[in-house]
């Protein structure tokens, strides 16, 4: 075949193509995508309250006495979300000097001492006294410990814990054991008021 | 690719990192406890003083005589308490002797009243001792219920039956101490 059939054809063939592609109807379908963004939430409760600070009160306290509480922190929001106690404030106040309090040298008419005779644990309460996954609010063996000194050593910037708190529900429990064992200074601590709020920070990233 | 052109690309990144870092605020949440103790308070008052200043002293005892003398023990604390009262340093003196006391050959150092002189010491009818002065030491009280805000009434009965001229001038002491501990 020479040369100028061969352009021929080819010619031929492209206008073919050229037909066929403008009478030709393909087979065809449409779909659209829309897309929505819904901003996820991050929402901590403690004990289900939600933007209200949870108190706790003991009047009359003395040596002896073991006041604990159990903190149920709740991440109720759509994005996990990661624990930490950001910020501790800690107020002590003598509320007068009794005759007990200056007989066993206390010399300070503002500052209280409660904060360096009572104890405090925090730990997060994971497992029972049986071994058990759970909490019952009293430490036992695979609970994790956050501090275990006196009121007075807590650090004021908290601590940095990290701990994993699933979206949807998911729950960690934190206990605080306060405990007065006797120490020489205990009637320096008469009627003496102490305050601890903590300040529990749910956020994003770790 | 040359030297340049990646140098320029890494400030490019960095730069679109700090931008991001800076406008970049991720969601968290806070919420708070607070914890409010107040501690309860123990405190004992014996009588009008705190501290305690109470003093009794008899003069002129003699055979034959008797008396009381009271206190109002007081917890004006908050919190329950119990309770000791002990003796201590008893002292049972001379006091020099005198003509009548040397007529009955008194030549012992110390005294004779001690010995003569009768107490029945009580709180709100509870017996702490009763006996003879001279054997003090060994009486007292403990854990005795004193509750927030509750007042007893401490009282010493005293009287000499007998003894005689040998218990002239001479005289007894002891120091009580009341201890209030948490109940």
């Amino acid at each position: 075949m020479n040369r100028k059939i061969l352009v021929g054809v080819l010619a031929i063939g492209l206008v073919a193509l050229a037909v066929g592609w403008g009478t030709y109807s393909q087979f065809s379908d449409t779909e659209t995508s829309v897309t929505t963004f819904s901003a996820g939430s991050l929402d901590l409760t403690i004990n289900d309250q939600n933007g209200v600070p949870v108190t706790f009160s003991w009047n009359n306290l003395r040596p002896g006495n073991q006041p604990h509480y159990s903190l149920t922190l709740k991440n109720i929001g759509t994005i996990d979300g990661y624990l930490d106690i950001s910020k501790i404030v800690v107020v002590s106040e003598e509320n007068g000097l009794t005759e007990p309090e200056i007989e066993a040298g206390d010399t300070s008419p503002t500052e209280g001492e409660l904060d360096d005779v009572l104890g405090v644990m925090l730990f997060f309460d994971k497992y029972k006294n049986d071994g058990t996954p759970g909490s019952d609010g009293w430490y036992s063996s695979g609970d994790v410990k956050i501090f275990d000194g006196y009121v007075a050593d807590l650090p004021s910037t908290g601590f940095n814990l990290n701990e994993l708190v699933p979206a949807g529900g998911g729950i960690d429990v934190v206990v605080e054991i306060y405990n007065w064992w006797k120490t020489p200074q205990d009637n320096q601590a008469q009627t003496d008021t102490l305050s601890i709020t903590f300040t529990f920070l749910l956020s994003q990233n770790p | 690719m040359d030297k340049k052109i990646l140098v320029s690309l890494l400030i490019v990144g960095l730069v679109g990192f700090a931008l991001g870092w800076g406008t970049y605020s991720q969601f968290s949440d806070t919420e708070t406890t607070t914890t409010v103790f107040t501690a309860g308070s123990l405190n004992l008052k014996v009588g009008d003083d705190d501290p305690v200043k109470w003093k009794i002293e008899l003069a002129d005892l003699l055979p034959g005589c008797s008396g009381s003398q009271s206190v109002i023990i007081n917890n004006t604390g908050t919190i329950n308490g119990k309770l000791s009262i002990s003796f201590s340093d008893l002292i049972d003196k001379e006091n020099g002797l005198t003509e009548p006391e040397l007529a009955l050959n008194d030549t012992e150092p110390d005294g004779e009243l001690a010995e003569n002189l009768y107490l029945n010491i009580t709180i709100d009818g509870t017996v702490v001792y009763q006996g003879y002065a001279s054997g003090i030491l060994s009486g007292g009280i403990t854990n005795y219920p004193l509750n927030a805000g509750v007042s007893k009434t401490f009282k010493i009965e005293y009287s000499i039956a007998d003894g005689g001229n040998i218990i002239q001038t001479d005289v007894v002491g002891f120091t009580i101490t009341f201890l209030l501990t948490q109940a």
